[in-house]
Formats: C-alpha cells, structure tokens, sequence
C-alpha cells in the first residue's frame, strides 16, 4: 500500500506516455492522411484502423456470438478465448464491442508498460526502466497496442508472469500464465522461463526448497489442455485448430525456420509492395532479434529473459505462410529488458532515435491500410 | 540468396541454443566458468574454420565452375563422390559402410528434429563432433602446454589438408573427438609427456602452408563436379 502511494504518479506518467505518444501519432496520420485536423477525420481512422483490420472482426465475432461448430466463422477457433470474451463481458458495460476491445487493449497496453518499468527496475535503474518503456512505445509494429487485438492483454500478463518469476512467487506466475496462454499461443512458453528459474533458484545459491506452491506452474501447460478441451467440445477433435489454421485463408504450416526464413527472401522478390511492410521487416527481425539475444547472452542478462526471448523468437518463426512476424515481435519482451540495458554512449542514443523513427513510418504506413497486419 | 539467408537463420538459431545450454550449465555450476570460456572459445575457433572452408567452397564454384548456385546449398557446391554419397544416403537411406551409416543414423534423428531437413541435420552434427573435438583438444594441450599452445594445436588440427571434410556429412568428423579424446588421455600423464617448443614464427608458417594445402583440397572437391 505505501509502494503504491509512493509509485501511482511515476505509474500513471508511464501510462500516460505510452497513451499519449500513440494518440499524437494518430492525430499527426490524420492531418497528415487528410490535409487538415477534424474530430470526425479522427473518429474515422480510429474506427477504420483499429477496430475493423486484420483479425479484430474475428474477435468481435466471437465477442458477440462465441465460438460456433458451423458456418464459415467456425474457423474463428483458432483465435484464443480470453481476449474476445473479457470484450464481452467489458461490452456490457461500455454497449459497444469496439471500444470494449480498445478499452481492454489500451489499458492492458499501458500496465504492461508499468509492469516492463518495475520489472527492469529488479536490475538496472530508471534510466534503464525508462528506455525499455520507450523501445517497447516505439516498437515500429506497437500500434497494434491500442486497437481490438490481443498484444495489449497478453503483454500485460506476460510482463506480470516474468515479473512474478523473478519474485519467486510462482502462484501468481502460474495464474498469469494461465491468462497469457488463453489469449495466445505462445503465453504457454511462459513455462520454460518459469521453469528454468524454479531449477536455478534450486541447485543454485538460493538452494531454495521445493514447496506445495510451486505446482502452480503447472497451471500454464494446463491453460492449453483448456483450449484443446474447447476444441473437443465443439468439433470432437482437440486438434481441429491445426486443420484449420493449415487451410484458408492462412495456410499455415511448420517448417524449420531455414525454409520459412528462405519463403521470406523469395516472397519478398515476387511481391515487391509488400516486401518491406510485411517479409523484409520479417527477415530484419529475425536476424535483429537474435543478434539482441546474443547480446544478452554477452551482457550476462537474466538467463530466463534469453531463454524466453529464443523460445519465442524460434517458436514464431516456426510457422510457415508467416505474414504477422512483425506484430508477434511486438510480444517479445526480452528485446526490450536486453536492450534497456545498453549503456550510455552512442549506440543507445542512435537506437532510441531509429526506433522512434521506424515506428513513425510503419505507424502511418499502418493507419493509411497498407498491409501490416 | 534465399538459401543463404535460411541457411545463417537455421545456424543462428542452433548456435544460440548451444550457447544458452551452455549458459545454463553455468547458472546451475555444472560447468565452471574457465570450462566455459574454453569451450566457448574452441566452438568459435570451429565455427570460423568452418566458415572459411565454406566460403572457400562458395568461391571456387561460383568463380571456377561458373555456378549459380546458392552457397547455402552444401549438396551442390560440395562434390566428389564419397561425400555425393553421403549426401543422398541422408536423404534417402542405403547401403553405405558401417561408421558413415552410424553417421547417418545419427544425423537422421537429428533432422527428424529440424522437421525432416536430414542433410542439414548431417551438417549440424558433423560442425558439432568437430567443436567438441577441438574443445577437448584445446583443454588437453592447454593443460599441458598452456593457452597459446593450446590454441595452436586447434588450428593445427582445423587446417590439416582435408580439414573440410570434417565439416561435411561422412565419417570424417568422427576424427577430431578421437584426436581430442586422446590428447585428454595423454594430458592425464602430462609429467610423461615431453612437449617440444617450437618458435610462433615456425607455428605460424606450418599452418598457413597446411591451410592453403587445405584451401586446395576444398577447391578441388569443388571443381570434382568438372570431371
């Protein structure tokens, strides 16, 4: 209680900036798309692109009518429940469906922000805790933050659950990670940092004792036990979401990351429109991220932050036909807690100015309806 | 292009989980931190050959053979007929001698893990049974010799004349644990064992010459595809 009356103004600063820079990035779109500021211009674009492309139909389709075992939005499936069904419930309050899922995803967005500003505060200082809450605001893809999609929440409890491993307080862990696998598939990798700091804190200094709270953990391998379940009760198949998502409209597949990495640079040849919003930004990202993983291996960073960082980059890029990398790799919270450790010297300053810069870019190439999705 | 960009993708990835177990082993201090940094410091020494010959093998066959094809593609720069062998047997299973067919055992298992990709399963273990034979060879000579020693005796071993098949599926890579199992025999009596000292400049010129003979070697499996 005396920590929150201590922190609330420094939280809501934080959550205020991360609010407000995307709000400005908007309002500069608007007059920048239209020639000049309207409150109506504003309105549109804010219903247009971030209530109605990409998969926030689907989402509000299951919001208002759940999962169905017929009809061409059975395929709806594939998306996780939390996510559409805390918009039904928050629908009842606010009557719209829309701006329920902004609402959810805005405030999940802005407390992710606060969580990632404590969490690197366990190691570093504000200066650190600032810049990992401004390279997450000006990730190029973050404006998928503030509309009716799932980034928002599943930062929120993915940050939360890293943050409470780091606390060894394992039930909230397994409780958050519950949540953050019911929004997205990849919240159930929360179990191998989970994991991996249970087993240090045992063998290593700590030498900590098992205990009975401990089995909490098990609840994050559950949560998809729980999607499967879903799976059955409507298709009699807990893996029909695999049948789906391998056909229309994503085509997905697995493939080791060589050929899908390899799809990229050729997709990239044959669509040159799409090349550098949707497979070159892919392939920079790969290889960005990975080289910002190594670098935590070099900077001695927390060894369950690079673990999370290589299962989740390695697990996304697993999926062939992959079209959202740079949207997933908004989700990748060890880019951030790695890279906010940089010292102070030229490399930090010239990444805060580049990302502020690609985030401008893609943010407008994004509100204008390009393909970035 | 593409297959290159696949290809340091696909390696990246290993690579980085390599050095995260070993990370891992760390934390938990079932390494210590000199084993560490030897063994970081022999799989990077590895990996570098590795690319060298690669791209010494990329070179000639897109300068001599006049090839396009992608340097990632070890199947079609790499030829000779042994090594032609090899790369089909991992693809598709045959009759092959005894140690080239534990080998393929081997990289099988290893490719059912990177999603039925055999070839690069044989080339991921063939780079690996290298690295561990140079680490362990590093250890062992530095155990007897020291550091510098140590790092001579590795480059030594990776600019042999025919180095590069160790990099390449067959049962070539076998060889550098052996030459590392035995040095770490030969270190346990280091008392017994008389090390003759022989000047940097007269290291340095036996493994530059037996590096370019190695550059040959790789060249001319290469320009083998010309007949």
């Amino acid at each position: 209680m005396e920590k929150l009356k201590k922190k609330w103004p420094l939280w809501l600063g934080v959550g205020a900036f991360v609010l407000g820079t995307h709000y400005l990035m908007i309002v500069i779109a608007q007059i920048m798309l239209s020639g000049s500021f309207s409150f109506s211009g504003l309105g549109d674009l804010i219903i247009n692109r971030l209530t109605q492309p990409g998969d926030a139909p689907r989402y509000l389709d299951i919001a208002e009518n759940g999962y169905t075992a017929t009809g061409e939005n059975a395929i709806n499936l594939v998306f996780y429940p939390l996510f559409p069904y805390l918009m039904r419930a928050v629908g009842l309050l606010t009557g719209s469906l829309p701006v329920a899922g902004m609402l959810i995803s805005q405030v999940g967005y802005a407390a992710a922000s606060i969580l990632l500003y404590e969490l690197i505060l366990l190691d570093g200082d504000q200066r650190n805790a600032w810049d990992g809450v401004m390279l997450m605001a000006f990730y190029p893809f973050s404006m998928f933050g503030m509309g009716v999609f799932s980034e928002g929440l599943f930062l929120c409890l993915t940050i939360g659950c890293l943050y409470a491993i780091r606390k060894a307080n394992y039930i909230a862990a397994g409780l958050l990670g519950f949540l953050s696998a019911l929004t997205r598939t990849q919240g159930m990798l929360l179990l191998f940092p989970a994991v991996c700091d249970w087993v240090m804190r045992k063998v290593g200094e700590e030498k900590r004792k098992a205990r009975a709270s401990d089995l909490f953990l098990a609840l994050i391998p559950l949560s998809f036990c729980c999607y499967l379940l879903i799976n059955y009760l409507l298709h009699g198949n807990c893996f029909q979401f695999l049948i789906f998502e391998a056909n229309a409209p994503w085509y997905q597949s697995t493939k080791w990351i060589s050929e899908n990495i390899a799809q990229h640079y050729q997709m990239a040849q044959s669509n040159p429109g799409l090349a550098w919003v949707i497979y070159m930004a892919q392939l920079i990202l790969y290889f960005g991220v990975l080289f910002i993983l190594f670098l935590g291996l070099r900077q001695k960073a927390n060894l369950i932050y690079v673990l999370y960082g290589g299962v989740y980059l390695g697990f996304s890029y697993l999926s062939g036909w992959m079209i959202s990398g740079g949207r997933y790799m908004f989700a990748c919270v060890p880019v951030y807690l790695i890279l906010s450790r940089l010292k102070d010297g030229i490399p930090r300053k010239a990444l805060l100015m580049g990302s502020a810069a690609l985030y401008f870019c893609y943010s407008l190439f994004y509100l204008k309806g390009f393909a970035i999705m | 292009m593409a297959d290159l960009l696949g290809f340091l993708a696909g390696g990246g990835m290993l690579v980085f989980i390599g050095a995260l177990f070993l990370r891992f082993l760390l934390e938990i201090r079932v390494v210590q931190a000199d084993t560490c940094r030897l063994i970081r410091r022999g799989t990077i020494l590895t990996l570098c050959a590795g690319v060298v010959y690669w791209l010494c093998g990329g070179l000639t066959n897109r300068v001599m053979t006049a090839s396009m094809e992608s340097i990632g593609r070890f199947d079609q720069v790499f030829h000779g007929p042994y090594i032609q062998h090899m790369f089909s047997a991992l693809q598709k299973p045959e009759a092959i001698d005894p140690v080239s067919g534990v080998f393929v055992m081997l990289a099988r298992i290893l490719g059912t893990l990177l999603f039925g990709r055999y070839q690069s399963g044989g080339l991921l273990l063939a780079w690996a049974l290298t690295a561990f034979g140079s680490c362990m060879l590093l250890a062992a000579v530095t155990k007897i010799a020291g550091k510098e020693a140590g790092e001579y005796a590795v480059f030594f071993m990776l600019c042999l004349p025919g180095a590069v098949f160790f990099f390449l599926p067959g049962w070539a890579p076998f060889l550098p644990p052996l030459i590392g199992g035995g040095s770490m025999l030969l270190a346990r009596k280091k008392e017994a064992f008389h090390c003759p000292r022989l000047s940097d400049i007269r290291l340095s010129l036996i493994i530059s010459v037996s590096a370019m003979l190695s550059a040959a070697v790789t060249a001319g499996l290469v320009m083998a595809k010309l007949g």
